[in-house]
């Protein structure tokens, strides 16, 4: 249900880009997660051949973590739309993960180009969060 | 004895009736031991000694032979000695523990302040760090043995059953429209350390408010209190007399909650807690400080709620318990006043500016016994004693009846400085003119250099002698406009906002958004020495893990502290900016050059759109 909407829960320039942030960030996690799981779908588990199970079967949880994870980033991206209280939460909640996870993996040695878009985006995320106006906003 | 003639009523008051007439209630905090007494049963009860600059403490005159008159005797000593009195000796250690355990059911009976929540439980890692190591320094540091505050404590009750206490030494000082009203109050022992976990203990204890009353209508109105609070001074200790969310009265009577051990004086009841910054710090916190108001101000980031500038993490943390729920002293309370007036001081006050009580050699100066209530410790006269109104910051008020003629009287001369900076300034205007000619006529030959260059030098010399004299004529214009403003205000009725002058407000700490209060509190208290055992148990054993270790140190104390305090919001929040932080720093440091080229490139690409609009305006 959407919340009442009083002067300070106005949507603010700062929540439609945090928005899209989410939708772009939740977009592209689909994207990689349904790349790694294309050869599923198009095959199906049972014409596996058994060498390629152990390779195949890492792809699918990452895959199947990857969708889920763009799946809640959409839903979070919607509730921040229509300013759900709980979705700053989870959208800073999510950010911290991602973030955490992205410095793990350059720390580990990772320098993949997707790992800076993401550390960029969820820099990105977080300062647009944390604006006095849009914290404001979801304050209960 | 000077009087005071109410046209009014045609009543004339001597000093002591002023005193008593806006003598004030005291509300002491429940389980305070020591309580307003009189200086000559304690001194009788004190021997006076001298302690030499060698380190030696001397007997001069021994207990009980001891009087006000003796006290006040001059007395010759070289160069950095001080004369101190000593109230108790160190009771043997089998009396001090008879003593404790006696305190520790007493305790136990009667239900005696247990502080509701640690002082630690308010304050962060940083504070409970420093406050350990403020604590090891008293085994450096000269202070107040446990023995000598169980004597005290055994000596003063003794005392108090014959000494009726509720002694309060009165002072009234006439000065710039004001009468002053200081009330001084002694009490035999500061025991705000060995208590009530605060910062210091000492013998003797000098404590006191100041009323400032001014004549209206003909009748002398008591205008602001302040409350002497540990050294403070300035405009944060006085309340306006009207503000009554601020200042509590009883009728015609200033309520004051007295601290428990410390007896600070504070306008209202609660737990104060009272931050001591460590100057050597300063800088640390100035640059925390700019860094909260960048990302607050300039990033527009939100801050710590409720807060303009961060929490201050290197202070020392103690609290002062004035909660006014245990015995009171004033006129229909547990306990009557007996005034004493200090007019002309006698010479106990003006004549002895030794300690009151034993001198620990504290180099920081807070375990020493204070000196009497006109003399600061290294002997120099005390602030509040010869400027009381500078004291509280009134030196620059004037008595409310005096506001309108003191504005007027500047209007008039601001008025006639007008004048006169009108006829100086046409006078150097017209020299300006003729000298401005002379320079034309001067152009005409070489031969002529010098002297241009002379008098060009002259010509500069007395236009900025105008430029000074035409802005100060502009700004007065604007101070006779704001002057005008405020005495039609005045004339009015309408007064300022009685916490115009208030920087620094001292407030009770909430209570609220803590929970678990005796966990917090023991958790508190713990954490400070259990960082210090993770720091070392890592060293010695995790030092392949180290910055693993580290974090999860980090993360555990801040996961225990964000759940005692309500704030696991703020905890993911916080933790969320810190990894954006740090991925910040990643991405700078991976394409710095790249950011570089492209804060020039975009820098390039606004300035050819400035330029370009500009081409089509």
């Amino acid at each position: 249900m959407v919340e009442k909407v009083g002067s300070a829960r106005r949507r603010t320039p700062a929540i439609t880009l945090a928005t899209w942030l989410l939708v772009i960030q939740g977009s592209v996690m689909l994207l990689l997660g349904g790349l790694l799981l294309l050869p599923f779908v198009l095959k199906g588990f049972a014409n596996i051949r058994p060498d390629q199970t152990a390779l195949l079967g890492d792809a699918a949880v990452d895959g199947g973590l990857l969708v889920a994870l763009g799946l809640l980033l959409l839903i979070i991206g919607v509730g921040l739309f229509f300013r759900h209280s709980w979705s700053w939460l989870l959208a800073m909640t999510m950010q911290g993960v991602n973030l955490a996870v992205a410095l793990a993996s350059y720390f580990s040695g990772d320098r993949d180009l997707w790992l800076f878009l993401s550390m960029v985006l969820g820099l990105l995320l977080v300062l647009v969060l944390n604006q006095h106006e849009v914290r404001r906003a979801f304050q209960r | 004895m000077a009087k005071e003639f109410l046209a009014s009523t045609g009543e004339c008051l001597s000093d002591l009736d002023l005193l008593r007439r806006y003598e004030p209630v005291i509300h002491f905090t429940y389980g305070e031991e020591y309580f307003p007494s009189g200086v000559d049963h304690y001194v009788k009860q004190c021997g006076l000694w001298v302690y030499q600059p060698d380190g030696r403490h001397e007997l001069l005159v021994e207990r009980g032979k001891l009087s006000l008159d003796e006290l006040a005797k001059p007395r010759v000593a070289s160069f950095g000695a001080t004369h101190h009195l000593k109230f108790s000796d160190a009771l043997p250690p089998t009396e001090v523990a008879a003593f404790y355990l006696q305190e520790k059911r007493q305790l136990r009976k009667t239900g005696a302040l247990r502080p509701k929540l640690g002082r630690l439980a308010r304050v962060g890692y940083g504070s409970r760090l420093l406050a350990a190591l403020f604590s090891l320094t008293l085994l450096l540091r000269g202070r107040i043995p446990g023995d000598m505050a169980a004597a005290a404590s055994l000596a003063s009750h003794s005392m108090q059953i014959w000494d009726e206490p509720g002694v309060y030494y009165g002072r009234v000082v006439r000065e710039n429209g004001w009468t002053v009203l200081q009330y001084w109050f002694f009490y035999h022992f500061n025991n705000w350390r060995s208590g009530f976990s605060g910062l210091n203990d000492h013998e003797a204890d000098w404590e006191m408010i100041t009323l400032y009353l001014s004549e209206e209508d003909g009748q002398l109105k008591p205008q602001w209190a302040a409350y002497a609070s540990h050294d403070y001074h300035g405009d944060d200790l006085r309340r306006r007399w009207d503000d009554r969310e601020e200042l509590e009265l009883q009728g015609d009577r200033p309520v004051v909650y007295a601290a428990a051990g410390s007896h600070a004086s504070y306008f209202k009841s609660g737990d104060y807690l009272a931050e001591i910054e460590i100057s050597f710090l300063a800088p640390l916190t100035l640059i925390i400080h700019w860094l909260y108001g960048f990302w607050t101000r300039t990033l527009r980031q939100a801050g710590i709620q409720g807060k303009r500038k961060p929490l201050n993490l290197f202070s020392i943390p103690f609290v002062d318990y004035a909660r006014g729920d245990g015995v009171s002293f004033g006129p229909g309370q547990d306990h009557e006043w007996r005034p004493v007036l200090l007019d002309p001081a006698p010479a106990w006050v003006s004549q002895y500016r030794g300690l009151w009580g034993w001198h620990a050699h504290d180099l920081l100066g807070g375990e020493n016994a204070p000196a009497g209530p006109m003399y600061n410790r290294d002997g120099s006269v005390r602030h509040a004693w010869y400027d009381p109104l500078g004291w509280a910051g009134l030196d620059k008020v004037p008595p409310p009846a005096q506001e309108r003629t003191v504005l007027e009287q500047r209007k008039v001369a601001l008025l006639a400085r007008q004048q006169e900076l009108d006829l100086k300034i046409s006078t150097l205007s017209r020299d300006l003119q003729t000298m401005g000619e002379e320079l034309a006529a001067l152009r005409s030959g070489p031969h002529l250099a010098t002297l241009y260059a002379e008098q060009e030098e002259s010509l500069e010399d007395v236009a900025a002698a105008v430029q000074v004299l035409r802005k100060e004529r502009a700004e007065n214009v604007v101070l006779i406009e704001a002057l005008e403003q405020r005495i039609a205000q005045l004339a009015g009725g309408e007064r300022d906002d009685p916490r115009a002058h208030i920087h620094r407000r001292a407030e009770p700490a909430p209570l609220e958004g803590l929970r678990l209060n005796r966990w917090a509190s023991i958790w508190a208290a713990m954490s400070s020495g259990l960082i210090l055992i993770c720091l070392v148990v890592l060293l010695i054993w995790g030092r392949h893990h180290l910055v693993l270790g580290l974090i999860a140190v980090a993360g555990a104390l801040a996961s225990i502290e964000a759940i005692f305090q309500r704030r696991v919001v703020q905890l993911v929040t916080g933790i969320t900016i810190l990894l954006a932080i740090l991925s910040a720093g990643v991405l700078i440091f991976q394409f710095f050059w790249q950011i570089v080229a492209s804060v020039v490139v975009l820098t390039a690409l606004y300035l050819i759109w400035q330029n370009v609009r500009e081409l089509r305006r």
